[in-house]
């Protein structure tokens, strides 16, 4: 295990611990997979 | 009596009564088509139905089994 | 505490527009309680106020939950002010609905939007005399080129007073007086015109409130109609617009004669010409597919994979965490996993992005609406009218919104099948799979995707039939009154601006959710039962989990091998994920520097036909996670979504089978028991569909569930 290893270990695990933190908030928030401008639904 | 799905393609005619009932009645009435107005009818779609008139400067598209319920002169 | 401000129009008049210049980047969405309609609220930062979107509508009546949301808001929770939108270029049918609102007695000002088309017109619009006509302040604005809107921020800041309402004929306004004598102490006093009035009008929810005077009420009614030998409702909205008519005629002065063609009834000659109509439609949909899959987008994605992937990013993250010589496991777990997966599906971003702004385009310019208009004729022999056409065909590039446009259909059961059936179509995050068996078995042939669009709405079709029958969802079928408004040519700010949040979102899910799931993938991938990494990958932890459930699939034809099992479950949490799972599993990494992909490993696992049976399975199983979120949203309750969900699996299960087994019997002569089983579902689909109540039994038992 050298500096390399833990340093990219851990970047690796920063972005997916992001990654993780991110799928399950959209997901609490019940929005959909991102279109942000659901003010389309309301045009008729 | 006439109704507005007999009318032809191109042709106006003069709303005299509206025969249906419920929702579908607030609905015509809403959009336009009230007793005295004059719809012209543009076209009939592709497939047959439902069919395009201008009523009160704006198009509109309806079934021709709900033209049927308006009465026309 | 901040003024409320209520926002209420037409549908189609610029409202949206018109909220999203108003409140910025402020807005929030949230829920109407007891519907499933969107709530709209933001701040306006200038005057300190808080603007509530209503949601686009025609009139007040009681029957949409759109119309009855907005009434009960404007009634009950009494904004301080209304801005009512009303399109300049359609005026008569918006004051239909100005006409309702001036009666509620709430100060009101009117933005006339789309003056700038309305100058382009040369029509002339006295703006002064239609404030005096009408009673409240008139503002011209053109939403879209941000004209007006300082005055129209002033005039809403100094609105106060209840505006005059507009006034009937002599009988009807004598018969109003009446019915307000008997209602006064009843209602509060600034509400009882609107209440009179709709009892006039025998309004079913005013008449709710009313309560015990309605008898006498009636009686008014009664002898009005005796004189005008007409019903109620029927003269009430027809003085209504004669009143409007005449307002109009005074204060606007118009070049083009009523019933004239506009441009864009010279376009409709033909574009829904009767013979033309169906082969445009077509023409022009394999037009978007050819440029975004075929060409423009497949260069794009061929460049991505064959050079962003196989040349710089995959080779040069390999060699950078080799020269630092960083722990092999870990090199793997970021080259053949994460890398791997995730790039496996931004290959594809350069095809979605050009469908993107294919479809955005031909969304907003209008020409949805024609399609509705041409294919109602088609869905209707299906149960279902052209309006649940347009969901549909917004699915194509997602899922989401598309189930979500389905509320533009009034009729409840409609709405709800076009809800369950909508993902039948490929969403954009399911092209990747296409393009992936096309290109392995297919020899990249557009047929797949061709047929792909093709099952997916003949399933909707399918559906219609099949669903109409099962007892709580049957009743009677839609109307389809609906405005085709004028075609616009799509402003290029809002195109690009549309597509780059699509983009961005197709890639943040990559980045987020799949960027997880191939980790998740690799790693049960790579190791055994006892954390040590085998050599064999049928030996690893996900072998063994494929292994237990790969058996159901053996029927489809693709249940032998595990790694398919696997792929398509993964594609639960995001479509793209199939791809992104058989990236890791099939050694993307390994393959992209040569530019062959994965494609000959898959050939090796599959024939054509159990390969097409994968895709169509996955095409119709059940959406992703987001999507059924979609639909719980839409269908109520889970037990709604879950009955929709096992829906769409059991179809996907019955067709898959249906095509290996006989697409095998026919072209390699295999007959076996599942053979059989494929005929008997053939002929159990064909019973449902033909017979009129195959579904009987339930039928107490969901109209109990229903009530």
């Amino acid at each position: 295990m050298n500096i390399a290893t833990i340093a990219v270990g851990l970047a690796v695990a920063m972005v997916l611990f992001l990654a993780a933190y991110c799928s399950v908030r959209s997901f609490r928030n019940g929005k959909c997979s991102g279109c942000k401008e659901c003010g389309r639904c309301k045009r008729r | 009596m006439a109704t507005l799905r007999e009318v032809a393609c191109g042709g106006s005619a003069k709303v005299v009564r509206i025969c249906a009932q419920g929702p579908m009645r607030k609905r015509i009435m809403d959009m336009g088509i009230t007793k005295g107005c004059t719809v012209i009818v543009r076209k009939v779609a592709p497939l047959g139905d439902p069919m395009e008139v201008c009523v009160r400067g704006y198009e509109l598209s309806l079934r021709k089994s709900e033209a049927e319920a308006i009465e026309v002169e | 505490m901040s003024r409320v401000i209520a926002l209420a129009g037409n549908p189609n008049c610029g409202k949206t527009t018109l909220f999203n210049r108003l409140t910025g980047s402020s807005q929030k969405v949230g829920n109407w309680p007891g519907v499933t309609i969107d709530r709209k609220e933001g701040r306006i930062k200038s005057i300190g106020a808080v603007l509530v979107d209503l949601p686009g509508i025609y009139s007040l009546s009681p029957y949409s939950p759109e119309e009855v949301v907005s009434r009960d808001f404007l009634l009950d929770s009494r904004p301080d002010a209304i801005i009512n939108i009303v399109d300049a270029t359609n005026m008569e049918r918006n004051l239909y609905l100005t006409s309702q609102i001036l009666d509620m007695g709430i100060p009101t000002v009117i933005a006339l939007n789309m003056m700038d088309t309305v100058r382009k017109d040369g029509t002339v619009i006295d703006t002064e005399k239609l404030s005096k006509a009408l009673g409240c302040r008139v503002v011209g604005i053109s939403a879209l080129k941000g004209e007006g809107m300082e005055e129209l921020l002033e005039a809403v800041s100094s609105a106060d007073e209840a505006p005059s309402p507009v006034r009937l004929s002599g009988p009807l306004e004598k018969s109003i007086s009446e019915i307000s004598e008997n209602l006064r102490d009843k209602v509060p006093e600034e509400h009882l015109r609107w209440y009179s009035v709709k009892a006039l009008e025998r309004d079913v929810l005013a008449i709710e409130r009313i309560g015990d005077s309605w008898n006498k009420i009636s009686e008014i009614i009664e002898k009005l109609e005796k004189e005008e030998d007409e019903e109620s409702d029927s003269l009430v909205a027809s003085e209504r617009y004669g009143s409007i008519s005449d307002i109009v005629a005074s204060s606007v002065k118009t070049k083009r004669t009523s019933g004239s063609y506009t441009t864009s009834d010279k376009i409709d000659r033909i574009v829904t010409h009767r013979w033309l109509g169906l082969p445009i439609f077509a023409g022009v949909m394999f037009l978007v597919y050819y440029i975004s899959i075929t060409t423009v987008g497949g260069w794009g994605t061929d460049w991505v994979n064959d050079v962003f992937f196989g040349e710089w990013a995959i080779p040069g993250a390999a060699s950078w965490l080799e020269g630092m010589a960083v722990d092999p496991v870990l090199s793997a777990f970021i080259v053949d996993g994460l890398i791997a997966g995730v790039g496996a599906v931004l290959g594809f971003l350069p095809q979605m992005l050009v469908l993107f702004v294919l479809l955005v385009i031909l969304e907003d310019s209008g020409y949805m609406a024609r399609i509705a208009f041409v294919m109602d004729r088609v869905f209707r022999r299906f149960g279902l009218s052209g309006k649940s056409f347009i969901p549909i065909l917004i699915g194509t590039g997602c899922g989401v919104p598309g189930i979500m446009a389905s509320r533009t259909i009034e009729s409840e059961r409609d709405r709800r099948i076009t809800a369950m059936t909508t993902t039948f179509i490929p969403c954009s995050a399911k092209l990747p799979i296409i393009a992936l068996i096309a290109g392995a078995l297919f020899g990249g042939s557009a047929l797949v995707a061709l047929a792909s669009y093709f099952i997916g709405v003949l399933a909707i079709l399918l559906s219609g039939i099949i669903l109409k029958k099962w007892p709580s969802l049957s009743g009677t079928p839609s109307e389809f009154i609906m405005e085709l408004p004028p075609y616009h040519v799509p402003g290029i700010a809002t195109v690009i601006r549309s597509t780059f949040e699509k983009g961005w979102a197709f890639v943040r899910k990559a980045g987020t959710f799949i960027l997880l799931a191939c980790g998740i993938v690799w790693f049960l991938s790579a190791f055994d039962w006892s954390m040590s990494m085998v050599g064999d990958i049928n030996d690893s932890m996900l072998a063994d989990i494929g292994n237990a459930i790969t058996w159901i699939f053996v029927p489809l034809g693709w249940g032998d091998e595990w790694q398919f099992s696997v792929g398509t479950i993964t594609g639960l949490l995001a479509k793209e994920n199939v791809v992104g799972t058989f990236g890791v599993l099939f050694g993307f990494s390994e393959v992209a520097e040569s530019g062959d992909e994965i494609w000959p490993i898959i050939a090796a696992m599959l024939t054509p036909i159990a390969g097409f049976s994968f895709l169509v399975f996955n095409l119709l199983c059940a959406p992703c996670f987001a999507a059924i979120g979609a639909m719980r949203r839409e269908l109520g309750t889970w037990k709604a979504t879950g009955a929709a969900v096992l829906y769409q699996c059991l179809l996907a299960y019955a067709v898959s089978m249906v095509i290996f087994q006989i697409g095998s019997l026919l072209i390699y002569g295999t007959f076996g028991i599942w053979t059989v089983a494929a005929f008997a579902t053939v002929a159990l689909i064909a019973y449902i569909l033909v017979s009129k109540e195959p579904f009987a039994r339930y039928r107490h038992k969901t109209s109990e569930a229903a009530a």
